[in-house]
């Protein structure tokens, strides 16, 4: 049997073809069009269950690399049929393997770390998101990176591996979230009718969810006031334009029904006036 | 059976006024202009169209002040359900009022209003959960009295299917094309499949109402979502976070 030399890597492609026998080639003709058959079922099925679940970007991507990932091990399967000593170029290959990985460390850690946010999906496109000191909504998530747009408008590209690796703050994750207020009233209101007024302009809020209820208590005896706490749960997509909206009316109301929201204060003790009140006591008791 | 004078199918020129409701749909030269006001609100619409017509009925309670959710939620006194038993009841559900219009055997959504302040609500854990369209009713042995253009009727079939009492307190439905007809009342039919106190299945019937009601075009199908022709009883919701006031937290 003629064994085919590899020398440095380079193979003749001549000499491959010239020893290939019928058989061969019927054999490597079928592996490989059952390798195309396979890898078209395959991406196929993913088209079908993940077109919904996944940019359309990135399900090319995957696409690419389970169809290169089948017709390469095809061509594993195929290759004895070629009659080509691999020894040659599998040490090649180590090696360049090695240097690629030094030269595309990061590309790669980028790469996994595409793939790990895709299955994991800790955010989707449009949430509104923190990672790191980005915040913003998410315009696009890459196989290399992710884009976010700041509040600002300002396009930023995030590498995967910093978005797996840092923590993830998604404002949208969950379908309800909670904001709080703190509202200060005077001492001389009625705390409880405030607390009223308060629960009144929240019942009116479509937004204001009915569960979890809403809660507003005297949370702190104040320097200056009488400190409510205001906490209310919005649908997430609705709870920024909600908790914009929501305390100039509920500051409206409460000042519509007389109830005062106090400027910081505090009472100065005057001690030369009191020194002449003293004084002024001895004199009328002189008298 | 007394049609309804809101609902109903209008030509291009109306003027409708009821209670705090009013609309109107006038020609000028080249262009149609629909006006309507309703609790101080008001929205104005120019159509570019000849020949056609409006239709005003009512629609699924889910898209006013905007559409978040798919999800109705009715909440009413708790009731107690015999084991291996079915038993019917009536509850009330908000409506909106859609306004269509349509020409050449198409509609298309032109506007919803409602007189009803909507008020929406979180049923399940904050992570997990679904956010609904919140609505409180009492219990009804018969079809009661309701204004049609704040509220319907809703037809409910409780079925306990388990071998133990169920205590029920709220009922939430998915929204796949709600059928709704209207009459002298607005009338939508449900079923609610009742396997523990945690657990139930609901789903809206398209059972014909009445004799002379009139079915009404969904604000749903009109938007022209992907799907074109549902089914509504193919659609089941599974409520696994309790029947009643008390929330499973999973």
């Amino acid at each position: 049997m003629t064994r085919l030399q590899t020398t440095n890597s380079t193979l003749d492609i001549t000499a491959i073809v010239a020893n290939l026998k019928a058989y061969d080639i019927i054999a490597i003709a079928v592996i490989l069009i059952i390798a195309v058959i396979i890898a078209k079922i395959c991406t196929t099925f993913l088209k079908k269950k993940l077109s919904d679940r996944m940019e359309k970007s990135d399900l090319n991507v995957l696409n690419s690399i389970v169809w290169w990932s089948i017709i390469l091990i095809g061509i594993f399967f195929a290759s004895p049929h070629f009659k080509i000593d691999l020894s040659g170029l599998l040490v090649a290959g180590g090696i360049l393997a090695v240097i690629i990985g030094f030269a595309s460390q990061s590309v790669v850690s980028n790469f996994v770390s595409g793939i790990f946010l895709i299955i994991e999906r800790p955010m989707k496109i449009g949430d509104n998101i923190n990672i790191g000191d980005v915040t913003g909504n998410v315009e696009h998530i890459q196989i290399l990176s992710t884009i976010v747009r700041t509040f600002e408008g300002i396009y930023v590209r995030v590498p995967n591996e910093k978005v797996f690796t840092s923590n993830i703050k998604n404002y949208v994750s969950n379908v309800a979230r909670r904001f709080d207020y703190k509202i200060g009233i005077s001492y001389r209101d009625d705390a409880d009718r405030a607390v009223m007024i308060i629960r009144d302009i929240i019942e009116h809020e479509p937004f204001a969810l009915k569960n979890p209820e809403p809660l507003v208590f005297v949370d702190k005896l104040g320097d200056s006031s009488v400190d409510l706490l205001i906490r209310i749960w919005a649908p997430s997509k609705e709870w920024y334009d909600l908790k914009m909206s929501l305390l100039v009316k509920i500051k409206t109301a409460l000042e519509a029904n007389g109830v005062e929201i106090p400027y910081p204060q505090q009472v100065v003790w005057v001690q030369q006036a009191k020194s002449a009140e003293r004084g002024r006591g001895h004199e009328d008791n002189g008298r | 059976m007394i049609q309804f004078t809101v609902y109903g199918t209008y030509d291009y020129s109306c003027h409708i006024r009821e209670d705090e409701i009013s609309i109107d749909v006038e020609s000028t030269s080249r262009y149609l202009t629909y006006r309507r006001v309703c609790r101080g609100e008001s929205a104005e619409r120019t159509i570019a169209s000849e020949k056609g017509s409006i239709i005003i009925n009512p629609v699924e309670p889910l898209n006013l002040p905007k559409k978040v959710t798919r999800y109705l939620e009715i909440h009413f006194n708790p009731i107690f359900v015999e084991p291996e038993t079915t038993r019917q009841l009536y509850l009330t559900f908000p409506v909106e009022i859609g306004v269509f219009i349509r020409a050449k055997e198409d509609n298309d959504l032109l506007d919803v209003f409602s007189p009803v302040l909507p008020k929406y609500s979180l049923y399940g854990p904050p992570d997990y959960g679904r956010v609904t369209r919140w609505h409180e009713s009492s219990i009804y042995p018969d079809v009661p009295k309701t204004d049609p253009l704040r509220e319907g009727v809703l037809d409910l079939t409780l079925v306990n299917e388990g071998k133990t009492w169920i205590e029920v307190s709220r009922a939430v439905f998915v929204n796949a094309g709600m059928t709704i007809w209207y009459g002298d009342y607005v009338l939508m039919s449900a079923k609610m499949e009742l396997y523990s106190n945690m657990v139930a299945e609901t789903k809206i019937l398209s059972t014909p109402g009445k004799n002379g009601m009139t079915r009404s075009i969904p604000a749903y199908s009109a938007r022209k979502v992907s799907v074109v022709e549902m089914v509504p009883e193919k659609v089941v919701f599974l409520m696994e976070f309790g029947l009643g006031d008390k929330i499973a937290d999973n």
